[in-house]
């Protein structure tokens, strides 16, 4: 187990005199993971532009994984940790061949100096280090491969310390949690809105999910897909709130009022605004839903152009331009397209009209929406919800 | 509160639950203890189990075996055979999981699982079972009435022609749905085991019960301290077993009673049904079917929607037998009772208890007609 971790923060170099502000926030999330993760306190230092973690305990492969959550990191290298002396370099680095129980054959050593004081510069150390090792694992037939090596030796000289690594794990990038502002965030059940979720999570909003539960339409197996949603959503965040709206009886009243062909594009309608009174109450900056471009009716351009002209805070849509397949594809690289693929009864396809609008009569539309108002209503949703908290473990506090 | 989901469980009869509390309270010594106190909590396990047997109408010699539930005791019954390679098992696929799976594990060493499908409405198809007799099959697994549909098998009158074509093919019902309900008389000897639960009868969750022919042998599914001849190992639950025979006996006297009261409330609840819910369908309604359990299907609207609305009025149905109810889309077991797949998501089973009163049903029908038209329009 690796006791060192080498923490490279992602986009930080874009931030100017806000950087300090980013640090702040990636290094509160990376206490707050160590704290859930690790017994005892993990010491947690800039160095060089990069953050290093050090535990005595050492850090298991749960810390591990939920490090590997957190947005803004780049990537993150175990290594190990020596003083600034060229001669423990070797040592080093044969200790660390040392655990691999099959060695690769081909391999490269790149070395990184940002401390101009060290007698050595980068190539010559490379070239140092390289020669023995070669010349001490001879004969397992292992070599040099400059350009695509199996295993690659990295060693980086700072000023305090120098760090050996072999291995880097490749984080989900972009901004610190919760440096981009607070979403509300539209959870169904299928594979896009979690999706949406995830890409903005890793541009650093904070986020808290809205579920429209139709019940007695569909039933408990729903919600409890959507729990799971976001209690995998949640592990990319750093605490979220999940709220499930009681939907069921005002989507009947809706249908009662409205053309049957117009039935998906006003529940999507008064979602939104449900959403919208939500992000109102909890300081929300902005929605946010899995919409991707005609993707089914109610996602048309002339939709939901009808849709946002109504509305006053903005929507964002992330998968807009993104095909099926890309979503599928990042869904189950964040593991909710396994819970995405279960089977579930949908409110909205229930209701579903047999030939749905995709190019509404905006009169109608506006006149509804102007002589109809569900404001009331919709608070009382709201208020009737189920409110579940979510750490960044994924638990349900 | 409106229950109509007796078939799955039904309340604890006032009298049962009496002979609970008092043995929950008094007979707290080990029944296989060597002391006088346990061995005469062991007297009277021995006395129900007789009047068990009594109620079945079967000759000394035979055995009765408490299990935890009808699913082990069907697991006992079936697993307990110890059939070998090449052997051949026929079994309704339409029945209780806890008769399908055991069956269907058997293929994993080479028995052969062959179903004899319905025909349409549920009927069983006495000749497909007749022809698929030959000398490998050594298990014959039937359901007196199935769980799903209410069709009433005639048991007695298959096993008598499968023993008298082969005596050597071990018959195994289930009775869970039918005893205390209707009746059973195993005094012929052509059943070879027969199981039934407690919690579908009046009495406790947590009993049930197989009848073992004499000269029967079955390997124990547990191994333990040898209650129970060895056949199922653990301590024997003395109170349940009290609840579950005091809830059995009241079942027993009233049979007759119950039936004719059943079979007036069942075509009454039909007739209503009929008249206020357009397009109802009865599937069933061909067949020979108890008299304690209807099935309805409703076109058009999901049976899980229909369900949870009537929940909402404090009103309880089933859309499919509990223990399968989160299968989705197709249901097999709907499939093998011969209901056209465009229906499998709008069955109901509506089953009722000796203590289901008229008034209770007028009501449930007025609010499932009242729902059923909310929803038509809703989902036009």
């Amino acid at each position: 187990m690796y006791h060192v971790l080498v923490i490279s923060v992602d986009e930080l170099w874009l931030k100017g005199k806000n950087r300090p502000l980013y640090y702040k926030a990636m290094k509160q999330h990376l206490r707050d993971v160590f704290e859930a993760y690790q017994s005892e306190k993990v010491n947690l230092q800039n160095e060089d532009q990069r953050l290093v973690a050090r535990s005595v305990e050492g850090f298991p492969p749960e810390t591990m994984d939920a490090l590997l959550k957190v947005p803004g990191i780049n990537c993150i290298s175990p290594a190990r940790s020596i003083k600034v002396d060229m001669d423990l370099i070797v040592p080093e680095v044969l200790k660390e061949l040392e655990d691999f129980e099959n060695l690769p054959s081909t391999f490269k050593v790149y070395t990184k100096r940002t401390n101009k004081q060290f007698p050595k510069n980068s190539m010559e150390v490379s070239r140092e280090v390289g020669h023995l090792v070669l010349e001490k694992y001879q004969s397992t037939g292992l070599r040099v491969d400059v350009h695509n090596p199996e295993l690659l030796i990295q060693i980086k000289i700072g000023n305090g310390h120098i760090y050996i690594s072999t291995k880097t794990y490749p984080g989900i990038g972009g901004q610190p949690f919760g440096t981009s502002g607070h979403l509300v965030t539209l959870l169904s059940g299928g594979f896009d809105s979690p999706v949406a979720s995830f890409l903005m999570g890793k541009r650093g909003c904070r986020q808290s999910y809205i579920f429209f539960y139709a019940y007695p339409f569909v039933g408990e197996e729903v919600k409890e897909k959507i729990v799971e949603l976001a209690r995998t959503l949640g592990q990319y965040q750093n605490g979220s709130k999940l709220y499930i709206i009681p939907f069921g009886d005002f989507q009947k009243v809706l249908s009662d009022k409205i053309r049957p062909e117009y039935k998906t594009l006003f529940f999507r309608k008064y979602m939104l605004e449900t959403a919208e009174i939500l992000a109102g109450r909890i300081g929300g900056d902005a929605l946010l839903t899995g919409d991707a471009l005609s993707q089914v009716s109610s996602q048309t351009i002339g939709n939901i152009t009808l849709l946002d002209a109504m509305m006053d805070i903005s929507v964002l849509r992330p998968l807009i331009g993104f095909n099926k397949r890309e979503i599928l594809d990042i869904s189950k690289k964040i593991k909710t397209h396994d819970i995405s693929v279960l089977p579930h009864d949908d409110a909205c396809s229930l209701f579903a009209p047999k030939h749905p609008i995709i190019k509404p009569d905006r009169g109608y539309f506006k006149k509804f929406s102007r002589e109809n108002d569900f404001n009331e209503l919709l608070n009382q949703c709201i208020d009737d919800a189920e409110i579940l908290e979510i750490d960044l473990k994924g638990e349900i506090v | 509160m409106i229950y109509l989901d007796h078939a799955a469980s039904t309340p604890v009869k006032r009298k049962a639950l009496e002979v609970l509390n008092i043995s929950m309270k008094e007979d707290f010594a080990n029944p296989s203890a060597s002391h006088k106190f346990g061995k005469s909590i062991m007297k009277r396990v021995n006395e129900c189990r007789s009047g068990f047997l009594k109620m079945l109408n079967v000759s000394k010699g035979d055995n009765l075996v408490f299990t935890s539930s009808a699913t082990e005791a069907n697991n006992l019954a079936i697993n307990g055979l110890d059939l070998k390679e090449g052997d051949a098992v026929l079994f309704t696929p339409s029945d209780h999981p806890s008769l399908v799976e055991p069956v269907r594990g058997f293929e994993k060493i080479g028995v052969r699982a062959r179903d004899f499908a319905c025909r349409k409405n549920g009927e069983l198809d006495f000749n497909a079972i007749y022809e698929a007799l030959d000398e490998n099959v050594k298990l014959v697994v039937l359901a007196h009435v199935n769980n799903q549909s209410g069709v009433i098998f005639q048991v007695m009158e298959i096993s008598e022609k499968i023993k008298k074509k082969n005596p050597g093919i071990h018959i195994h019902v289930d009775a869970v749905q039918s005893f205390t309900k209707m009746d059973i008389d195993l005094k012929k000897g052509v059943i070879d085991t027969l199981s039934f639960s407690s919690h579908k009868l009046g009495g406790p969750k947590g009993i049930a019960a197989l009848y073992v022919k004499k000269g029967t042998h079955l390997v124990p599914v547990f191994s333990g301290g040898g209650q129970e001849g060895g056949l199922r190992p653990s301590t024997l639950a003395a109170p349940l077993i009290f609840s579950f025979y005091e809830a059995s006996c009241e079942g027993i006297s009233k049979l007759s009673r119950n039936l004719e009261k059943m079979e007036e409330l069942k075509e009454r609840t039909k007739c209503l049904l009929h008249e206020k819910i357009a397009g109802i369908i009865f599937p069933f309604e061909k067949m020979p079917t108890s008299p304690y359990i209807l099935n309805v299907i409703i076109p058009g609207i999901s049976s899980d929607i229909l369900l949870r609305h009537l929940e909402q009025k404090d009103i309880y149905v089933s859309s499919t037998s509990a223990c399968s109810s989160r299968v989705k889309g197709e249901n097999a077991v709907f499939t093998a009772l011969g209901i056209e797949q465009k229906y499998h998501k709008n069955v109901l089973r509506i089953s009722f208890s000796p203590d289901t009163f008229f008034e209770e049903i007028a009501e449930f029908v007025r609010e499932l007609s009242s729902i059923h038209n909310d929803l038509s329009r809703l989902m036009k």
